[in-house]
């Protein structure tokens, strides 16, 4: 699996892991990101059961798991979070943020321990002394309780199934070239983003926020005047296809 | 912002799944003869309920002999008195096996678990370039028989490593823990089976009992109501029958709990 950091500056790292050469062809690819505070880690949708080896061989290159303070998952579904059993056991104090909606869900992943369950409107993730990066509402985005999280020092996104891709093998892993890109997301946001208020509410939200960079768990990072590209093209398209 | 940093990923582990693959499949073989044991339950139970029937048909019979049908009344009591006493056992068994069957998942689960951490665990070494035989052990663990209980603790692993290795071994106790439990299961089980198969031997004595004094006490009693006739008739077809059915799915029930017993061992 490899591993890019897509920020650093004094205090903070964001890494990205993915792109797997040995991953099951049949388990869908997923980006894993690994922000880091001052030594300490927070890890986002770190994924589902089958890649768990391959990841924690990775994330031990990048950070020591007894800094490893949190886990976010933007939502339940198996590909971002039926690995928290086995983080739980390899770290019992790791603390799990979820949207309330799904915290007793979750839990059947295993281990016992519920998320702590997030309210609607969000609030803060606390990563060691920091204070500063948000959980921001993205429900019906595609999970009825969807959460993004928004670090304002980086001026990062990470968002989840918002701008996800079904890429083929040995795509780069920030987008190069929009236009050809479309063909790889332009399916699954019509599929699995079911409300066309819900998204442009969102895209109306994180216009505002201006990120330098939007990340999906799925597919390639959106940077500069890539962003506003995909904002532009996401508010025009319609979502909801299952529904005639 | 910082320009971009790559870090080259390492070789990728491999992994040997030859031992998870093996207790797999033994899990599976288990879980197939529970499934098997289970379900024998329903026709054996079928089997009950004919035989109640026949003890109702009989102390109707018996009521309507008087005097001549006091011999035929106790049999029949017997006779229904066991068919109880088999239910209830069949129903202990039955149990028995709903725990055999959540034992069996909580085996597999530990087992995928296991395999979850002992892959990281290489995939760690593999990353820091420490070499793996080909059946997936550290180059260093050169001595026969060495566990993750020795890994655990190795000073050549990092503590993260040595910490996965713990998790391994936490994971294959909690299997120990369900094969044990099944083992002890199993025990109980043989002993249910054969009180089953007693009781069943037992209920085939009765009928034949009851069958052997309703022919005489008809052949003495020629003029007895029809009913009695008829339903006598049938008493002694049914018994043949069910004297067969009986054997068969006792024989099938030991069969399969020894087939049970095999796997069980197989996977330890």
């Amino acid at each position: 699996m490899r591993a890019q950091t897509i920020f650093e500056d004094a205090n903070r790292r964001w890494v990205v892991f993915g792109r797997d050469p040995a991953r099951n062809e049949h388990v869908i690819d997923t980006n894993q990101y690994l922000v880091v505070h001052d030594g300490k880690g927070l890890l986002l949708d770190p994924g589902g059961v089958e890649i768990f080896p391959t990841y924690v061989a990775a994330l031990t290159a990048e950070i020591e798991l007894s800094e490893v303070e949190s886990i976010f998952a933007s939502h339940q579904d198996p590909d971002v979070i039926s690995s928290l059993s086995l983080w739980q056991a390899v770290k019992p104090e790791v603390v799990c943020y979820a949207s309330w909606t799904w915290g007793s869900f979750i839990t059947h992943f295993g281990g016992g321990k519920p998320p702590i369950g997030v309210p609607d409107e969000g609030g803060i993730m606390p990563l060691g002394t920091s204070r500063d990066l948000r959980m921001i509402p993205a429900h019906y985005c595609h999970s009825s309780g969807n959460l993004h999280l928004w670090d304002p020092r980086a001026r990062i996104l990470f968002s989840g199934d918002m701008g996800a891709a079904l890429i083929p093998a040995g795509a780069p892993l920030f987008c190069e070239d929009f236009g050809s890109h479309i063909k790889y997301m332009e399916g699954f946001h019509k599929r699995w983003m079911p409300s066309n208020r819900a998204k442009n509410a969102w895209a109306k939200r994180v216009r505002a926020l201006d990120p330098a960079m939007i990340c999906p768990q799925h597919g390639s990072i959106f940077r500069g005047a890539d962003v506003g590209r995909f904002l532009d093209w996401i508010e025009g398209l319609q979502v909801g296809a299952a529904v005639p | 912002m910082n320009a971009p940093l790559e870090r080259p990923s390492g070789p990728e582990p491999a992994v040997d799944l030859s031992s998870t693959q093996r207790m797999t499949a033994a899990a599976n073989r288990v879980r197939e003869q529970v499934l098997d044991i289970h379900r024998s339950f329903a026709p054996l139970r079928k089997v009950l309920g004919e035989v109640g029937l026949l003890a109702l048909n009989a102390s109707v019979a018996c009521a309507r002999l008087g005097q001549a049908g006091r011999t035929f009344a106790t049999v029949a009591r017997d006779l229904h008195s066991t068919s109880v006493d088999l239910s209830s056992r069949i129903d202990d068994v039955e149990g028995a096996f709903h725990t055999a069957a959540r034992l069996v998942v909580q085996w597999t689960l530990a087992e995928q678990r296991a395999e979850s951490f002992r892959a990281a665990y290489r995939a760690m070494g593999v990353r820091r370039g420490v070499g793996f035989d080909r059946k997936g052990l550290p180059i260093w663990t050169t001595e026969a028989g060495a566990r993750w209980r020795a890994w655990a603790v190795d000073p050549r692993s990092t503590p993260t490593e040595r910490h996965f290795a713990a998790l391994v071994l936490a994971e294959r106790e909690k299997l120990l823990v369900a094969m044990f439990e099944l083992t002890y299961l199993i025990g109980g089980l043989e002993r249910h089976v054969d009180r089953i198969r007693w009781a069943a031997v037992r209920q085939t004595r009765y009928l034949r009992v009851l069958a052997s004094i309703e022919r005489a006490h008809l052949h003495e009693q020629a003029g007895a109501v029809d009913a009695v006739v008829a339903a006598m008739e049938q008493l002694d077809q049914r018994i043949s029958a069910l004297e067969e059915a009986a054997r068969d799915k006792v024989l099938g029930l030991t069969l399969h709990s020894r087939a049970f017993e095999r796997a069980q061992s197989a996977g330890g």
